[in-house]
């Protein structure tokens, strides 16, 4: 190696280092290998005396503490090496009492935690109802019995929460265990989640359900003809009917608004086009309220789709 | 004689030198490269790492023959560390040489 390619080796190798300090540490081996050219040594001999370029490169950066074997590394090592062990020894932990893979098991806490979001986020329209409820009867019935209606009322819807929160959860997490446990990991978890809010019609809707998820094989769907239904749950059907006969009340209680603003929507448009006629045209007005129209159609829809689907409209 | 060895007294050796005048890197070189037979390339790293821990700092001087030189030179917190170093080195000295003695 001559002192040309020693110079460009040694920009490349330090490229991390701030450039006026790169220039100035290589200006000192420029400045070694002229003393010693001075001295009767070639270029090559130099270089050559400096040994391993990578040595000398790992040395120049240990001394602006830039990784190499500093602490630091050495700290994520141990760091690491402390965290499979302590991984290591959960999954003995776990396989100790289970058939399930720990795996499995981190996707199952995972899939807990959604299902808990998800509850939670049904309880919106709940407390929905029971304020509205609660607010509508004690302002027909008058004050004294009225507040004592609405206290019941709200207990009622609770209470109704409280159990599809418990069933929901449960069923749920059972067929997932289930499902771990026979090795059928690749089926869908929202599925099951679905099928364990509609309840009463289980056996069916499940078989159906699996008749659609196109990626099952053709095995497992005949196991799951033989044994269609799973761990029995009978009580937590009957309580699921009657859920479901409330989210039925609720969803109608949902639609009246849209249906109102539908027609509204449309006399606006009405009158639009009877403005129209009379030579006032707004361009914009029109998209606006067919846009408007579009969205709550869309909603309406959105809502028959999710809460009257498996009921008896269908 | 083992690298190992030669690492760890090179700092007391070039903090030595410079004490004694301010030096030039290549004339640093030369001088610890007297006193221990070490890989030249070396000890450029290590004096920019004495720099960069403020126990040497620097300066341009113009020389006769080639560009400017930059000169080393020890400051108060670099002849602390030149006294550390020497006093730990004895230390070890003597307790090493102490146990060679008893051992052999």
């Amino acid at each position: 190696m001559n002192k040309e390619q020693f110079v460009a080796a040694m920009h490349k190798k330090l490229h991390v280092i701030e450039e006026h300090e790169r220039q100035d540490i290589i200006d000192e081996y420029i400045n070694h290998i002229d003393m010693k050219m001075q001295e009767g040594k070639t270029e090559e001999e130099v270089i050559e005396d400096f040994g391993d370029i990578d040595e000398l490169v790992k040395d120049i950066l240990d001394a602006y503490k830039i990784n190499t074997s500093s602490e630091k590394s050495n700290y994520d090592e141990k760091f690491n090496s402390f965290l499979d062990n302590v991984f290591d020894r959960f999954k003995r932990f776990i396989s100790s009492f289970t058939s399930l893979d720990v795996d499995d098991v981190v996707k199952f806490i995972f899939e807990v935690f959604v299902i808990l979001i998800l509850l939670l986020l049904l309880k919106i329209p709940f407390s929905i109802v029971a304020s509205l409820g609660a607010s509508l009867l004690s302002d027909i019935i008058g004050f004294g019995v009225g507040s004592v209606f609405a206290a019941i009322w709200s207990i009622i819807i609770n209470l109704a929460y409280a159990v599809i929160f418990i069933v929901v959860l449960f069923s749920t997490c059972s067929k997932r265990i289930d499902r771990y446990r026979n090795h059928e990991s690749t089926s869908d978890f929202m599925e099951d989640f679905k099928e364990s809010l509609r309840f009463e019609k289980r056996p069916h809707t499940e078989f159906e359900s699996f008749d659609k998820a196109e990626h099952h094989t053709e095995e497992e769907k005949k196991e799951y003809r033989e044994h269609p239904y799973r761990p029995s749950k009978e009580p937590a059907q009957t309580a699921g009917s009657v859920v479901e006969m409330i989210l039925k009340i609720f969803s109608i209680f949902l639609f009246i608004p849209f249906f109102m603003a539908m027609v509204g929507l449309c006399i606006a448009l009405g009158v639009l086009v009877a403005l129209s006629f009379h030579g006032v045209i707004f361009v914009g007005g029109y998209f606006i309220l067919i846009g408007c129209i579009i969205g709550a159609s869309a909603f309406i829809s959105l809502i028959y789709r999710t809460i009257w689907k498996g009921g008896n409209l269908r | 004689m083992n690298s190992q060895f030669k690492k760890g007294v090179l700092e007391l050796i070039v903090l030595l030198s410079v004490n004694k005048k301010d030096m030039y890197g290549y004339e640093l070189v030369s001088e610890v490269s007297k006193v221990v037979n070490v890989n030249e390339g070396t000890i450029y790293p290590l004096l920019k790492r004495l720099t960069n821990e403020h126990y040497f700092e620097t300066y341009l001087e113009e020389s006769k023959e080639g560009p400017p030189r930059k000169y080393y030179r020890l400051t108060a917190l670099g002849r602390q560390q030149k006294q550390t170093l020497l006093k730990e080195w004895n230390e070890f000295h003597e307790c090493i040489n102490a146990f060679i003695k008893e051992s052999v």
